[in-house]
């Protein structure tokens, strides 16, 4: 029978909660079954029981997912104690060998409340009939029970202390089996602690949970062909990937410095020697000599707003004369010529997303992902906007909302699925005359800077 | 500056630039050396993915001559370590 599990949740990224849990669970192998009910496997809940065929799994899942507080062995739960009382009754099996000798402690805690003492006392002296014979030890005890009450979001209300006391949702109850340790790593991985970071660096948690939808582990060969100034490179290289980074303008991963700042920030985290090489060029103009090369690409798309996504070309072509001109210099440079810089154009994010995903189509390994941030705009997102990305042999199997009010970046998984090569995209843009659906994210930095202004000159929400 | 395993990875991507394109040839170079973890599992995963002659050429340029000029069928414990080398550890500069 498999065994049962309480997972307390950071009370962050309420979205990201189960692509996480599936991801290390396929990373390491195992499945986490979730509760059948719909409401009971909305992600938005702080407490979910789920079962696991291992316990080992259980403390895989609290090495690894940042978003887990603490692991529990399941004993029992119900929408009043009574309910709550009955079921860890019946589960009497899973703890009846604490009762004869092992000191313990119990806290009872609430999420969206805070009980009264008197009251907290009243609940541990209702599990009296557990005839628990240990000591009862404050600090290092044995083992340690966990009681905890689920109340509805009062945001917003104006309530008096303790109202709504003992009015919760949900009541669950369990012993500690283990605090996630990976939480600690959005501390080591904070930005303004890193030796080099710049204005468009990924927020040390996000990234890490990027890190995860990747499967980074030892000897997954990663790539990053947006690199900046390297956030994803840090933390994929922590769980042991080996990376390569690419951006159209090399300044960026160089910083100032004989070594790259990129180097210098992956040596203070002691995972420089994974970042394998860093190399300047437009990534629609790729010199990666074949695909099927690496197990994820990992990305934060420049979209506009902090930095433009760029790519090789002219805004507008030169005219006959013009090119005349520049193919006679380009052949015969003169003495005081400065070294040829190649003219950019804007590279607009719905294209960009598009093209990202068929590089991932021909770069990826059979089974590799691309993980992706792309902002959009809340009150059109439809979901066609991704499914329209999609393309042969590629599937959707996580989109996460990060949510700032009238706009939101979608944290995008996509999984290769087959094992059939597919040639070096074009990295044409489509022809304008094709009627097809419009995305969301089209024109982002147009509708960033007008505050997301609905049709009927409405203002959106605050900007972050 | 690049390891030898990106130098095996990358073509030149001149624009119309289609034929003889790779392996890119070395100038004025000095090689590096940097440590790296040693994974035969990486290694065995990515072997497939290496244009083999143009591997050992390189290492050769570099004064590195242990590497066979056949990929070999059996990899033992000596050729994947002499592969790590090679592959991650050897950078030109």
């Amino acid at each position: 029978m498999p065994l049962q599990y309480l997972i307390v949740f950071a009370s962050t990224h309420p979205e990201f909660r189960l692509p996480e849990l599936s991801s290390v669970g396929e990373l390491y192998g195992f499945t986490v079954t979730l509760p059948l009910a719909l409401e009971d496997r909305d992600p938005t809940r702080p407490y979910m029981v789920v079962e696991l065929d291992q316990e080992e799994h259980a403390f895989a899942l609290a090495r690894r997912c940042i978003l887990v507080k603490a692991i529990y062995e399941f004993y029992g739960q119900g929408s009043s104690y009574d309910e709550l009382h009955a079921c860890t009754r019946a589960n009497e099996a899973r703890w009846a060998h604490y009762v004869p000798d092992t000191s313990f402690r119990f806290i009872v805690t609430a999420h969206n409340h805070k009980i009264p003492q008197s009251r907290q006392r009243d609940v541990v002296e209702s599990f009296a009939y557990m005839a628990l014979l240990g000591k009862i030890e404050m600090k290092n005890p044995q083992i340690l029970f966990g009681c905890f009450e689920e109340y509805s979001s009062r945001n917003g209300l104006l309530r008096s202390k303790h109202e709504g006391d003992g009015q919760f949702r949900q009541v669950y109850f369990g012993r500690l089996l283990v605090e996630g340790s990976a939480r600690q790593l959005v501390g080591i991985y904070d930005v303004k602690k890193r030796a080099y970071y710049g204005n468009t660096s990924m927020e040390a948690e996000i990234s890490l949970l990027m890190a995860n939808q990747t499967l980074a582990a030892p000897g997954k060969l990663i790539y990053d062909p947006f690199m900046g100034t390297g956030s994803m490179a840090y933390v994929t290289s922590h769980f042991g990937g080996l990376v390569y980074g690419s951006d159209i303008d090399g300044r960026q991963m160089r910083g100032k410095g004989k070594v790259p700042g990129v180097i210098r920030a992956a040596k203070a985290y002691g995972t420089d020697s994974r970042i394998l090489d860093l190399c300047t060029f437009d990534v629609t103009r790729n010199p990666w000599r074949c695909g099927g090369l690496f197990d994820a690409i990992v990305t934060d798309p420049p979209y506009g707003v902090r930095a433009g996504a760029k790519r090789l070309g002219r805004k507008k072509e030169l005219n006959e004369e013009q090119l005349k001109t520049f193919m006679e210099y380009r052949n015969n440079p003169r003495v005081d010529d400065q070294p040829y810089i190649p003219p950019t154009k804007p590279y607009e994010l719905s294209h960009l997303a598009v093209d990202l995903v068929l590089l991932a189509q021909h770069l990826l390994r059979p089974g590799g992902r691309l993980v992706f941030f792309l902002p959009t705009v809340t009150d059109e997102y439809a979901e066609l906007d991704i499914q329209s990305m999609v393309c042969e042999g590629m599937e959707v199997i996580a989109n996460s909302l990060q949510d700032f009010g009238s706009w939101g970046r979608r944290l995008v998984t996509i999984r290769k699925t087959t094992d059939r090569e597919y040639p070096r995209p074009s990295f044409e843009p489509e022809q304008p005359a094709e009627a097809g659906h419009v995305p969301a994210h089209k024109d982002f930095r147009e509708k960033y800077f007008q505050g997301f202004k609905k049709d009927d000159g409405e203002t959106g929400g605050q900007t972050p | 500056m690049v390891r030898l395993i990106t130098h095996n990875l990358l073509a030149c991507h001149v624009k119309g630039c289609n034929t003889n394109n790779f392996p890119l040839q070395f100038r004025d170079i000095q090689i590096e050396l940097r440590e790296a973890e040693f994974n035969p599992d990486f290694l065995k995963g990515f072997m497939p993915k290496i244009e083999w002659k143009a591997l050992v050429d390189a290492a050769r340029q570099l004064g590195d001559t242990s590497l066979p000029l056949e990929q070999p069928e059996m990899l033992d414990d000596e050729f994947l370590k002499n592969l790590h080398h090679v592959l991650l550890e050897v950078k030109e500069v």
